[in-house]
């Protein structure tokens, strides 16, 4: 039964690669760095603050704008959400 | 066993519910725009799709797991539709799929570095063999003239097949993420 689901996640993860190198994810490569970003802040710090998601390696290429707006986007899509305790904080979902 | 019997069901059923939409749906709206195209010559071919993910993931299995949905598909066609394919063209088009999907694996591994493929692209790859064998294989089979001509459309209806199944399977997923929490 392992071997079963391991090949059907496996296959969910050719489709989704498939449907990010054929642009048709439902995020864009800006927002995907601003959720790895956020990840990556959480993992290293703890906590993924805007100071730091603006100032991190995967988006410093990012306008200051188009960061603001993927946070919005992915916030909307459920990705994301604001950090109770903290001010100014992001928490992946 | 029971491992061995649920490969065995979805395999058998996705090849049934592809070949229906193709023989439903598809071919259909095929006849209606490219009367001139033969009947056994499928241009959107949803089977191949199955056949190729299936071996992918199986191996030579898959041709038995295969073998009895597609003769199944395979006596509707011919007694349902009336259509005049060989009894032998469901083991020649998996052989074909098998040897596909094997000659991809071989070029992959003679080129590791150069060919750095996502796996979606691998499976394209083995598709395109695979219905290049089937072509092949089917137009010798059923001695049809215009060899090049019917051998293209094989490859063309099973190759868009490939394509058009990772994309019911991408929107699919896509469906299952938005409304369904998965």
């Amino acid at each position: 039964m392992t071997q079963k689901f391991n090949n059907l996640i496996d296959l969910v993860k050719i489709v989704s690669e498939m449907e990010r190198d054929l642009g048709l994810s439902d995020i864009s490569n800006s927002e995907r760095k601003v959720l790895l970003a956020i990840s990556d802040l959480e993992n290293r710090e703890g906590v993924a603050k805007t100071k730091a998601i603006l100032s991190h390696e995967l988006t410093v290429g990012i306008s200051r704008p188009s960061v603001f707006r993927a946070l919005a986007k992915l916030e909307k899509l459920g990705k994301l959400s604001h950090k109770n305790d903290t001010n100014g904080a992001y928490e992946l979902i | 066993m029971r491992d061995t019997l649920t490969s065995f069901v979805i395999v058998s059923i996705a090849y049934i519910i592809s070949y229906a939409l193709t023989s439903g749906f598809v071919y259909p709206i095929q006849t209606t725009l490219l009367p001139n195209v033969s009947e056994k010559t499928g241009l959107l071919f949803l089977p191949h799709g199955v056949r190729i993910i299936a071996m992918y993931y199986l191996g030579w299995r898959a041709m038995f797991h295969l073998l009895p949905a597609s003769y199944l598909m395979w006596f509707l066609s011919v007694y349902g539709n009336g259509l005049d394919l060989g009894v032998y063209q469901p083991i020649m088009s998996l052989l074909a799929c098998y040897v596909g999907v094997k000659l991809a694996e071989v070029l992959i591994d003679l080129r590791p570095h150069v060919l750095d493929l996502a796996a979606w692209k691998f499976l394209i790859i083995s598709g395109v063999f695979g219905s290049v064998f089937n072509g092949i294989g089917l137009t010798a089979l059923q001695h049809e003239a215009q060899f090049h001509w019917n051998v293209l459309g094989y490859v063309i209806g099973d190759v868009a097949g490939l394509f058009a199944s990772l994309f019911l399977l991408l929107y699919l997923f896509k469906f299952l993420r938005h409304y369904k929490g998965i």
